[in-house]
């Protein structure tokens, strides 16, 4: 890739925008040219400005009063609205509705059931959100147990070597402090058990921050044959949890950052667990 | 779960809305202002665009993406306000034709204020200012962009890229003011 290329494709790397191949040539031009490596760092820094120059602007924050004033119209408009038994009496439409509805339903049902390959779908899908759903709640158990409850440990402990420490600061430490801040540190990586669930563990921190990565190399989740590039995301006592899958691991980003941002984090790190 | 919404009493309805609609409020109402520019004429469109909302609640899937879809409603309605107040207009070609012959990006100044980033923002023509605030202020994506916009995702793009260009020669603009900046006589200014 030509530093002009990168221009004129970086912004839209900032916005998570390219394919998987693609997103791994920037990461490799940028590794390798400075200059490339500054610009990018000042589209990133004035976005981030941008952003929140317009988010801590006094003209853009909606007034209190006026917020007030619309959840009350609000609610008084949709508490006003007919209740469902009201809508029954006295319309003469909706009995035959209703009816050809149910009747409808059934041949559907019917129809699905009787579909071989119908029934193994719907499981294997229901068996993927189930499993994606149960681990996502051992993550979060995992990051208030481990990552902020041994926070001053980690801090304690933070530069010194610990189990493969090479390969999470290319995949995870170096991808992330690219896309968001040169001040994102990794505090530690290490196996850890919770609720009988072993994950690899990746705490992070970005100022006052703490951000948990957790992978999952156990196959329990039936991903299927192809690799996925879907985030999937969910708040659990107060968290943030954004999840996707490769072939063979499932990868948990969990924090108290907005959804938006975890899940930003979430894809930076899809792509390069992708390639 | 079957989208049998109806169904629901007004109370129900109303602690749905309440839950998946209301925390957006906000974010429409800082779009709204970038629309109108205007504090009345935003609290207007956000509350048109709520109770339309509210209206439409029964099509939303819940636990779908209620932020872009809120957005779209308010851009519809907006859209609909100003073909009733004469003033949709499809292009700026004066723009268009600055924007489409800036040969160089300027570079981006460092020393610059919030303030000055919100006045160059408000200067970069609507339709461009759109795409850039859906995106790089409120995050969204581009195919959400081209939905909430109706229009094709390569305008989106096309419009993107002229929109950071357009930002950049007004940054420069401030940033010549300081004394920094050399690029204004190359952009043709």
């Amino acid at each position: 890739m030509q530093c002009r290329d990168f221009r004129e494709i970086s912004d839209s790397y900032l916005s998570d925008e390219l394919l998987v191949e693609t997103n791994h040539q920037v990461f490799q031009h940028m590794e390798h040219c400075s200059e490339c490596r500054a610009d990018f760092t000042a589209r990133r820094k004035f976005r981030e400005k941008m952003r929140s120059a317009v988010l801590n602007a006094d003209e853009f924050q909606m007034s209190p009063t006026f917020l007030n004033r619309l959840n009350a119209n609000l609610e008084s408009a949709a508490l006003s609205q007919k209740s469902w038994r009201r809508m029954f009496s006295g319309s003469g439409w909706l009995v035959p509705a209703m009816a050809s509805l149910l009747i409808g339903f059934v041949v559907f049902g019917v129809a699905y059931f009787s579909y071989p390959g119908g029934n193994e779908v719907a499981t294997t899908y229901k068996s993927m959100i189930q499993g994606l759903t149960e681990i996502s709640m051992k993550a979060v158990g995992d990051h208030k147990d481990c990552a902020l409850e041994k926070r001053p440990r980690w801090e304690a402990v933070s530069g010194t070597d610990y189990p493969e420490k090479a390969v999470f600061i290319e995949k995870v430490l170096m991808p992330l402090k690219a896309k968001f801040s040169d001040n994102v540190e990794m505090l530690n990586a290490h196996d850890c058990v919770y609720d009988g669930k072993l994950f690899t563990h990746v705490v992070l921190k970005d100022g006052a921050r703490i951000v948990s990565v957790f992978i999952d190399n156990s196959g329990e989740i039936p991903v299927g044959e192809s690799a996925d590039d879907t985030i999937t995301s969910d708040s659990n006592q107060g968290f943030q949890v954004a999840s996707f899958h490769n072939k063979t691991q499932a990868v948990f980003v969990v924090s108290d950052l907005p959804e938006t941002e975890n899940i930003r984090i979430a894809r930076t790190l899809s792509a390069v667990f992708s390639v | 779960m079957f989208g049998l919404k109806w169904l629901e009493s007004g109370e129900d309805k109303w602690q749905n809305f309440q839950t998946e609609a209301m925390p957006f409020s906000k974010d429409l109402y800082r779009v709204a202002m970038w629309l109108t520019r205007n504090q009345t004429e935003a609290e207007d469109l956000v509350q048109e665009t709520m109770f339309q909302a509210m209206r439409s609640f029964h099509g939303y899937e819940m636990g779908t993406n209620c932020r872009a879809w809120l957005m779209t409603i308010m851009h519809n309605m907006n859209a609909r306000r100003l073909r009733n107040l004469g003033k949709l207009t499809l292009v700026a070609d004066t723009e268009d034709r600055i924007a489409e012959t800036i040969a160089f990006e300027p570079s981006i100044p460092e020393t610059i204020t919030d303030d000055e980033v919100i006045e160059a923002l408000s200067k970069v023509p609507q339709h461009y200012r759109d795409v850039l605030v859906l995106s790089d202020v409120e995050d969204f994506s581009y195919k959400e962009i081209s939905t909430i916009l109706n229009v094709p995702m390569g305008t989106v793009m096309s419009r993107l890229h002229r929109a950071r260009k357009l930002l950049r020669l007004r940054l420069a603009d401030y940033a010549k003011d300081f004394g920094f900046g050399e690029n204004r006589q190359a952009a043709g200014n």
